[in-house]
């Protein structure tokens, strides 16, 4: 009958495949370069790190920016965020930096090319982040990336394997090995080293009596290589230390909101069923935020600590859903103004003359009409975050090679020291080995008795004056 | 208390028993659903999802009382329930089960989202309408630990529910009713009780229960969201429901209270994350193999695969060298289509074109696994996921792209043959089951391990594929997806070879009916191994595009649900239509391109469950109508009418009878392999089959009862007896298909007690079946050539690679067969179409076909016209006499069977009560009195029973 009908084809395909097997067979295929993370420095001499970065010519560089849109996910879930504009206010914001900077002698010479582009929260996947990292590094080839809210453990080594330079604000905590494994392309310009901050927090908290008291401290971290050697190396030697006896560590699965929400209310409820009353949450990645607004928050009658990896402004803006009674007693470490220090100027006031970026980058935006709703540090937050990174870069390339590279442009950052100030740090240096721009933070702690201007219940963090400083070793 | 990591507290012991209580009452209403219509109703626990946000959303907003309001909540879950059971399910009660699974597990995606749309104002679950409980009842203890109100008052009601459906179930008339429906639907509307109302009853029942649980349970939940309310929730109570059978409801209940507990102190270890999951996987395969008879006949799918396939162009038309040529254009159109896509798209979007080519090549071993051969797997993103890793660590080690690429083709292979063991002996859903929860355990624990991903999600970093000589940037994913391409239509060419070829053939006959299969030598065990076999290493191939296309690969490229995305897509597609997979996934995976609207998803996902109601053949369903309807035309162009052309394949041609009136065999004698008994008297050789003793009760019912039995060469043997007398029992455990209690089968000298069916067939002891119901979707010559497996098994290679020549062969062979046997006229026509009568001819068309030493024949002449008995007669006599085939036949025509046989054995009650010449038996006192009372209407069909004197 038809037996027949596509004997050619098959044998064509099948005649294909033998030619591609003895192809591939008889080349060079993959290689593998192991847990992302765990390799070594890949700036090394000879590779690919000194080869003329992409995305620049004799006149431009092509920038990313990469901008989270969390309108539609939060809307789903019925959080409230703070009103930033959205995507469109914050892509005008950005044009406008870009253009401040083109009239003001371009990045090392050269006109900055923006290529804007939103990531929609409610898309967030790994195939979504690969995808939008190809769009940004393959279709239109930029020299660097400044991003925001990239929780995918697959989005920096797509940036980092296309040899894009990342300036990134994601509240991811990235410790020192991890920053060298991506070496020299990830930078993370408003954040700190996470084992520095470890290390600063501890003792911190022991100053401010966080531990006296204590039954026993409960430890809730993401799931990851990081998470897990900062505790072995850093926190459980320090609670030995202080002569804590009873404490137990718990890793929460952040593949994606189920997980989150099912191991984060877990962690507390093994924390309850051993008699734990303390809480250090380490890393972000929602964590808290999630643990805080479970039942099992209700039952566990514990202090926490808080930090800018939580966003603090998340547990003021949504005071129906963070259990309240969690947030009494938390003291933590802040290194970002506009997430720590909600809507109160009595102790750093917005703009803050000490970090000139800061009212440059507000005055920037305001000229084109690109200000958030409210003239709040918080609502300024995004725009602050992509004004500061390409003032960073300017500020690099102007001191980078003309035939820069991904090594030429580390040592451009290296060379800053403190002669840029960060507008989105409390205080910033990039030195000798340095990829994560904070270097100061202050102490954050609840505070139940104040009450903000646009709010009815009762509760604020309040943020010390003074800086405390990152302790690196 | 800690052991080993595990925290063995009473407080996290009592934890996990309350989760555990919820997934009791989710598991009773599993099994309530599955006893009443043998169906799992994978919306279980979304149904009461959605009764729980409209309850949320109506108390919250309204701030009406909870107590109030709580019956209106388990309502809606009754009429939620109810409403799928009747607006989609029971229509779509003729299909395979596999389109009520998807239409299901459809429905499921929806409510969760839909819920979670209605139910904004209860993002997260403490913020839900709590129990309002009498102040006593509030801020209990147990030692230390604080009884959530949700708990207090699910530990308090729950007996209560339980005890309610209990007393309903065994006391009221409703009850009663719906007992006797599940356990007897045709006996039940004997006496006068509505099974298909009874059915949706249990559904409404099945929904309060999970609306009465979800409701009271929601506030404990952290972070409602479809990932953790899906598939994943609803595995526990699964557990616990296969652990009763689908059957016992304490048991379900039972165990899935200590699932509960089990998992909450297994996800106590930080250490070992994903143990409960893996826990669960060993538990759902325990619990499924060790169990004997968990199914029964009642469970098999009784569904029609025809409704899953469309219609097949008519001979003629088919034929047409224009016609032929159809199919060809469309694929070379579409392939152009999908080069010219990539070479115009951004990588961007090649990328999400690059995890389509992916989804659709696992869609496609779906089209083979469930399509062709039956087998609903709920896994396959699993072998994908395997195959995927392991490719890119062998590439990574070996520094050779392909080498990768065939190690996770083979792993995925050996996985998925692994996973399919639990299918060799069980039936119906459960299989669905199994690898649902092994999809799970995947995602949640293998790929973490060291040798595959590893435990912290971190992922494992992939370098871009490089092949030496060919100066192509295979990191630009325009380049990759163009390369994908490639084994997307190798993937497509071996679906298509192997339903177009034996192998497809031999899938299809276990599909359509395993011991009529068995029956015709065909090895189901190996078979379907091999089926899981090939269709692991097809999803494996799209696990390494898939791996193969990322910088980094997590664990998250490979989530559980989408094992269940998979077979939605490629039911939606059309299951019994090539291409289905690919039209399945442009629709899934399309939308992925824009950003959508929150409300849209769901309502893509509703509108897929409705086109599978209405459309069973799929979106591929309606273009091959298309496709049928331009060929027509060309056929018209060409002067071939096509109703005319239908016509000719149903056997009609000027309404002529084409049947004929006698068959000789003798032009067959040059297929045989033996000499014909001539001249030779079969009493002076030693008997070919021997039955000692051989015996078998079922439960107090003993239906054979040590019978012996000596068949000699060459002769024909019928075995007589009233109803019940245990010839078709005999039959069963002389080809292998029940075991004896007792006693031994030798065949030519072999004791075969111990073979399966299909080995003693191939030895050439061949069974008909009485209500030879054959092979429904396959057609006349396709059947015979199905039964041509004995003497030419079909081999795996030359399907795959679709070779034609042993195809030809069989074909030029079959088509012999059915000229000899007047049947070649109806060669193209669906056995499921043909009358009792023909299909019996085409059944001992395959008999004679399999060439067996020795054929036992129940009821030759059931279903046959009575003028057409002695044509019967002539052709059996010439079977045994040119072929030199041995016959034992069973039959209640008894003057028939007379005619026919040389020596007779009569049976009562399963014992052997008389023996002897036809003539002596039929005057035996005791075979005359076991027939007193029978249906001599039945008995005489063909003449007399009393003896006639000569």
């Amino acid at each position: 009958m038809n037996s027949s009908r596509f004997t050619i084809a098959r044998l064509v395909i099948a005649l294909f495949a033998c030619a591609a097997l003895v192809a591939g067979c008889s080349g060079s295929g993959t290689s593998n370069s192991g847990a992302a993370g765990s390799g070594g420095d890949a700036s090394a001499a000879g590779g690919p790190a000194n080869q003329p970065s992409p995305g620049v010519s004799a006149d431009t560089v092509n920038v990313g920016y990469l901008v989270v849109d969390i309108g539609e996910l939060s809307k789903s879930l019925g959080f409230k965020n703070i009103d930033d504009g959205g995507y469109d206010v914050t892509s005008k914001g950005i044009q406008a930096v870009v253009n401040y900077v083109n009239t003001n002698g371009g990045a090392g010479g050269r006109k900055i090319n923006p290529i804007i582009k939103p990531y929609t929260g409610q898309s967030d996947s790994p195939e979504y982040a690969e995808a939008q990292c190809r769009s940004f590094t393959q279709d239109a080839e930029i020299f660097a990336i400044a991003m925001d809210g990239q929780f995918q453990n697959n989005a920096r080594p797509c940036y980092q394997s296309a040899r894009a330079i990342m300036l990134d604000q994601t509240y991811l905590p990235l410790d020192q090995q991890e920053y060298q494994a991506y070496s020299p392309y990830l930078w993370s310009t408003s954040l700190p080293r996470f084992d520095s901050y470890v290390k600063t927090l501890l003792p911190n908290l022991k100053a401010a009596g966080w531990f006296d008291g204590a039954q026993g401290v409960a430890v809730i971290a993401p799931d990851a290589a990081v998470s897990r050697r900062t505790i072995d190396s850093i926190v459980t030697p320090y609670l030995q230390s202080i002569g804590v006896t009873k404490s137990a560590n718990f890793f929460i699965d952040v593949s994606n909101i189920g997980t989150l929400g099912a191991t984060s209310s877990a962690a507390l409820s093994g924390a309850k069923n051993k008699g734990l009353d303390r809480v250090i949450a380490l890393g972000g990645e929602r964590i808290e935020a999630v643990a805080l607004s479970s039942t099992e928050a209700e039952e566990l009658t514990a202090k926490y600590t808080i930090s800018s990896y939580d966003n603090p402004s998340f547990f003021v803006d949504n005071p129906e859903t963070i259990v309240e009674r969690s947030r009494i007693g938390m003291v933590g470490l802040g290194f970002s103004p506009s997430s720590d220090n909600r809507s109160d100027s009595s102790t750093l006031p917005f703009p803050d003359p000490a970090r000139p970026n800061e009212g440059l980058c507000k005055q920037i935006v305001d000229a084109a009409g690109a200000n958030p709703p409210e003239a709040n540090r918080e609502n300024y937050r995004i725009i602050l975050q992509f004004c500061d990174a390409t003032l960073l870069l300017k500020a690099a390339l102007d001191k980078a090679p003309k035939n820069v590279t991904p090594n030429a442009f580390k040592d451009a950052m290296w060379s800053l020291g403190t002669s840029y100030s960060s507008a989105v740090a409390y205080g910033s240096s990039w030195t000798q080995g340095q990829y994560a721009g904070a270097t100061a933070l202050r102490q954050i702690t609840w505070d139940d008795t104040c009450t903000l201007k646009d709010r009815t219940t009762k509760g604020c963090y309040r943020v010390a004056p003074v800086d405390t400083p990152l302790l690196t070793n | 208390m800690n052991l080993g990591g595990f925290d063995l507290s009473f407080a996290n012991i009592l934890s996990g028993l309350f989760t555990g209580f919820l997934y009791g009452l989710l598991s009773i209403g599993l099994v309530l659903v599955y006893r009443a219509s043998r169906f799992i109703n994978f919306a279980h626990v979304a149904i009461g999802i959605f009764a729980a946000s409209i309850f949320g959303a109506i108390v919250a907003k309204q701030g009406l009382p909870y107590w109030l309001m709580f019956p209106v909540g388990i309502l809606a879950g009754a009429v939620i329930a109810a409403g799928v059971e009747w607006g989609f399910v029971r229509r779509i009660s003729d299909a395979p089960r596999v389109l009520g699974t998807v239409v299901t597990l459809g429905l499921a995606q929806f409510l969760i989202i839909f819920g979670l749309v209605v139910n904004q104002s209860n993002a997260s679950g403490r913020l839900f309408p709590k129990p309002a409980l009498p102040e006593f009842l509030t801020g209990l203890k147990l030692g230390t630990t604080t009884i959530q109100p949700s708990f207090v008052a699910i530990v308090l009601l729950a007996p209560f529910v339980l005890l309610a459906l209990s007393l309903f179930l065994r006391r009221s008339r409703y009850g009663l009713a719906i007992r006797a429906a599940a356990d007897n639907p045709d006996a039940a509307s004997l006496a006068g009780v509505s099974a298909s109302r009874m059915v949706t009853l249990s559904w409404g029942i099945a929904g309060a229960i999970a609306a009465f649980s979800v409701i009271l349970v929601y506030p404990t939940i952290n972070l409602p969201d479809k990932d953790f309310l899906g598939p994943s929730l609803l595995v526990l109570p699964l557990a616990g429901a296969v652990l009763g059978r689908f059957q016992s409801l304490p048991i379900a209940f039972f165990s899935s209270v200590a699932i509960g507990v089990a998992a909450q102190v297994l996800a106590s270890n930080q250490n070992l994350p994903g143990l409960p999951q893996l826990a669960l996987v060993i538990v759902v395969f325990a619990g499924l193999l060790l169990q004997p008879k968990l199914s029964s006949r009642r469970d098999e799918d009784r569904g029609e695969w025809n409704k899953l396939y469309p219609p097949q162009l008519p001979t003629q038309i088919r034929r047409l060298f224009t016609v032929r040529l159809i199919t060809p254009i469309i694929s070379v159109i579409a392939l152009a289509i999908a080069v010219y896509i990539g070479l115009t798209v951004t990588n961007k979007t090649a990328t999400i074109l690059t995890f389509a080519v992916g989804f659709t090549i696992v869609g496609l071993s779906v089209g083979v696994l469930t399509g062709v051969a039956g087998q609903l797997s709920l896994g396959q993103f699993a072998f994908a996921a395997i195959a995927g890793t392991v490719a890119v660590k062998v590439s990574a080690a070996t520094g050779q792209y392909f080498l990768g690429l065939i190690a996770g083709v083979v792993v995925g292979a050996i996985v998925s043959a692994l996973v399919g063991i639990p299918a060799l002996r069980l039936r119906g859903l459960a299989l669905a089951v199994s690898t649902l929860a092994f999809s799970f355990a995947t995602s949640s624990w293998l790929l973490r391990q060291e040798i595959l991903i590893g435990p912290t999600a971190s992922g494992i970093r992939v370098d871009p594929l490089q092949i030496s000589g060919l100066d192509i940037d295979f990191s630009l994913p325009k380049n990759y997806y163009l390369f994908s391409l490639v084994f997307l239509v190798i993937a497509f060419l071996i679906a298509a070879n192997i339903r177009r070829t034996g192998l497809g053939r031999v899938l299809r006959a276990l599909r359509d009916n395993e011991s009529a299969a068995r029956a015709f030598t065909i090895a189901a065990p190996y078979r379907k191994l091999q089926t899981f076999a090939i269709a692991g290493g097809i999803a494996g191939l799209g696990g390494v595009i898939i791996a193969n296309s990322v910088t980094t690969l997590t664990p998250d490229y490979f989530k559980g649900a989408f094992s269940v995305d998979v077979v939605s897509q490629s039911v939606l597609g059309g299951l019994g239509v090539l291409p289905g997979p690919v039209i399945g996934a442009l629709y899934s995976r399309i939308p992925q391109l824009v950003t959508l609207n929150a409300f849209i998803p769901p309502l893509l996902i509703l509108l897929s469950v409705v086109i599978i109601v209405l459309i069973p053949r799929g979106l591929g369903g309606l273009l091959v109508r298309v496709r049928n309807s331009v060929a027509f035309g060309l056929a018209r162009l060409q002067g071939v009418d096509p109703q005319a052309a239908i016509r000719f394949d149903e056997g009609e041609i000027d309404g002529e009878d084409r049947r004929i009136a006698v068959i000789d065999v003798t032009p067959l004698k040059q297929n045989s392999g033996r000499d014909p008994f001539v001249g030779i008297d079969p009493q002076a050789l030693p008997p070919i089959l021997q039955v000692t003793g051989a015996a078998r009760s079922f439960g107090g019912i003993k239906a054979v009862t040590g019978v012996d039995l000596a068949v000699r060469p060459g002769e024909i043997l019928g075995i007589i007896g009233p109803n019940g007398a245990g010839k078709t029992t005999l039959f069963e455990i002389i080809a292998g298909f029940t075991a004896p209690d007792s006693g031994s089968i030798v065949f030519n000298g072999r004791d075969i007690t111990k073979l399966s069916p299909e080995a003693r067939a191939k030895l050439g002891l061949v069974r008909s079946f009485q209500a030879a119901r054959l092979y429904p979707t396959m057609s006349v010559l396709e059947t015979v050539m199905v039964a041509m497996e004995r003497t030419a098994p079909t081999g795996v290679t030359s399907s795959l690679l679709g070779l034609p020549m042993a195809d030809r062969a069989k074909k030029s062979r079959a088509l012999q067969y059915l000229e000899v046997m007047g049947l070649d006229y109806l060669q193209a026509k669906p056995v499921g179409e043909l009358s009792t009568g023909t299909r019996r001819m085409v059944e001992i068309t395959c008999m004679l076909a399999l060439d067996p030493q020795v054929l036992l024949l129940d009821e030759p002449a059931g279903g046959i016209a009575q003028s057409e008995g002695e044509s019967l007669v002539q052709l059996l006599t010439g079977v045994n006499r040119d072929l030199g085939t041995t016959l034992v036949v069973v039959e209640h025509d008894l003057p028939l069977l007379f005619r026919l046989a040389q020596r007779v054995v009569a049976m009562e009650l399963g014992a052997v009560i008389a023996e002897g010449d036809p003539e002596s038996v039929r005057n035996h006192p005791e075979v005359v009195r076991s027939y007193l009372g029978a249906d001599m209407t039945a008995v005489e069909r063909s003449g007399p029973f009393t003896a006639t004197v000569s």
